[in-house]
């Protein structure tokens, strides 16, 4: 799925793996994946839990654990990332930013969002003194009361504000690129909408290319111009219409668990990440299995809507 | 089977001495095999009345009324049988378990308290019923996914053949798959046991699936 003309500012993926050494063998969370994410388009990436996607995300931030073993390559200004993020300036900040989940657990509970802010901008060698850039970014997002939210501490405001407190800090050093990882797990619709609205606002005002991890396909609906379904490890379908037009027989049976499609249960269980299948590793689980999948591994198809690794599209 | 009678509690911030309003004269019933919604937005008090229904917190004022019996003021000795047939499933499952000892022996634990029988075949018929395997047992909940450690808590609820399953956003951090297959054996476990259930979630699609009706939450108040 790697496009050989990509621009500096895409982030290209090729042939990286990512297995974590566990008693007995390897779980093999990130299995040979190739794409290119565009710089200034917003990709979701969608699949079950376990299959890989936050891992996926970890890889391209460089916050892996030192014991994890990693392959292949992650291509950004003529830099490999992967192997050294350390040449390029202000990696954390300039470069990416993350939006983490979780926004209770993701800010320190001693220190205020002023001084939390500061250490961002610190970091990537900013200054804001004057508080201006941190209260415009705070009003930006719909904290009016900015001075007093900057001499809060996290207990004091509630879920929603400290959504848009962090969507303020992810572009406090205007980054090119931004990861949102699972923005909405466990949230309730009022502060769903919050997240959904912040992004919007992100997208339409800042030039960077963004990555949403995510099981919400209605964000990833309302917002993604690509969507790339992963399972067990590996990207199985990638493209604009993904989630209007699914292909892989996988991307179908994850669609019809939705609300609209009536809750329908995918059957069986994914493979363990232990697991090494000689073949396709949904083809346990795929109602339209051959004796083919059983035994190669498919390549990747191009569908004329989407690139699908399914020999239904060979 | 299950009643809630002007039911009210109150928090206190102790820092600054404010007292909140949490629950506000809430009444509600729940009759035998039936499935009611609570919906409503965070904050708004559903979870305080799960758990004071479930007896994990004290009323300020009002009543629940169990089966007939009142079960407001009764001790934890008094409340053994109450526990037995009303069970909880949360949205973080994983809390529920011990982190140090392995499944097998977190799932027998309710069996011991309640000085059921223990038997492999029991655990056995239990896991068949929530579609795991056996060979989970020996692992310890760190080891298992957000999907099958939500239904191993389903399981152990089972195993005390409950009356009333009060689920508090048992899906809610789980993805639409496994919300899908979770959501699919809650409904079949209920048909085939008669059970009644009141299920917390903040998502109408999940509501309008589980629920014969619906009651809605705001500000401490069923509207």
């Amino acid at each position: 799925m790697v496009t050989l003309n990509s621009a500096a500012l895409d982030l290209v993926l090729h042939q990286l793996y990512v297995h974590f050494p566990v008693p007995g063998g390897l779980v093999r969370a990130v299995d040979g994946v190739d794409i290119c994410f565009r710089h200034q388009q917003i990709t979701g990436i969608i699949g079950e839990s376990g299959c890989g996607k936050s891992v996926l995300g970890q890889a391209i931030l460089g916050i892996l654990p030192d014991y994890v073993a990693r392959s292949g390559n992650i291509f950004y200004r003529s830099t490999d990332i992967l192997a050294d993020n350390t040449s390029l300036p202000g990696f954390y900040g300039q470069q990416i930013a993350l939006i983490p989940q979780n926004p209770g657990d993701s800010l320190n509970p001693l220190r205020t969002i002023g001084r939390q802010f500061d250490d961002i901008l610190q970091t990537a060698g900013f200054k804001d003194k004057t508080n201006q850039r941190k209260q415009q970014l705070l009003t930006f997002f719909g904290l009016p009361d900015a001075e007093r939210v900057l001499a809060a501490y996290p207990h004091e405001l509630s879920g929603g504000m400290l959504q848009r407190v962090l969507c303020a800090m992810s572009i406090c050093c205007s980054p090119l690129w931004l990861l949102a990882d699972e923005p909405t797990k466990g949230l309730d619709e009022t502060a769903c909408g919050v997240v959904y609205e912040n992004l919007q606002k992100i997208k339409t005002s800042q030039s960077l290319g963004m990555l949403i991890i995510t099981h919400d396909l209605q964000l990833a609906r309302s917002i993604c111009a690509n969507i790339a379904v992963m399972y067990a490890g590996q990207i199985v379908e990638y493209g604009p219409q993904v989630l209007t037009g699914p292909r892989h027989p996988y991307t179908q049976a994850f669609l019809a668990a939705l609300p609209e499609n009536g809750f329908q249960p995918l059957p069986g269980l994914p493979p363990l990440p232990q697991d090494h299948l000689p073949g396709c590793r949904f083809a346990p689980r795929c109602p339209s299995c051959q004796k083919r999948c059983l035994q190669e591994v498919p390549p990747v198809y191009d569908s004329g809507t989407a690139k699908v690794r399914c020999f239904l599209y060979a | 089977m299950l009643e809630a009678v002007e039911v009210s509690k109150k928090y206190w911030d102790r820092s600054s001495g404010r007292q909140y309003d949490v629950l506000q004269s809430c009444s509600l019933q729940i009759a035998a095999g039936e499935a009611v919604g609570l919906m409503g937005p965070s904050g708004c008090g559903k979870s305080t009345l799960a758990r004071v229904l479930l007896r994990l917190l004290p009323t300020d004022s009002g009543r629940i009324i169990f089966q007939t019996q009142d079960v407001t003021q009764l001790s934890q000795k008094q409340l053994k049988p109450f526990r037995q047939q009303v069970q909880f499933i949360s949205q973080r499952p994983e809390s529920f378990f011990d982190p140090l000892l392995k499944l097998g022996a977190s799932l027998r634990e309710p069996l011991h308290i309640f000085d059921l029988p223990d038997s492999s075949e029991i655990i056995e018929a239990a896991l068949a019923t929530v579609k795991l395997s056996p060979a989970l047992l020996d692992r310890y909940p760190h080891q298992v996914s957000g999907g099958e450690v939500q239904r191993l808590s389903i399981a152990r609820a089972l195993l005390l053949k409950p009356k009333l399953l009060i689920l508090d956003e048992p899906t809610s951090m789980l993805d639409i798959s496994v919300q899908a297959q979770i959501l699919q054996l809650l409904k079949n476990i209920r048909r085939q046991e008669q059970m009644a259930f009141l299920f917390i979630s903040h998502d109408k699609a999940v509501i309008n699936y589980m629920c014969d009706r619906q009651l809605y939450m705001q500000e401490g108040r069923i509207t």
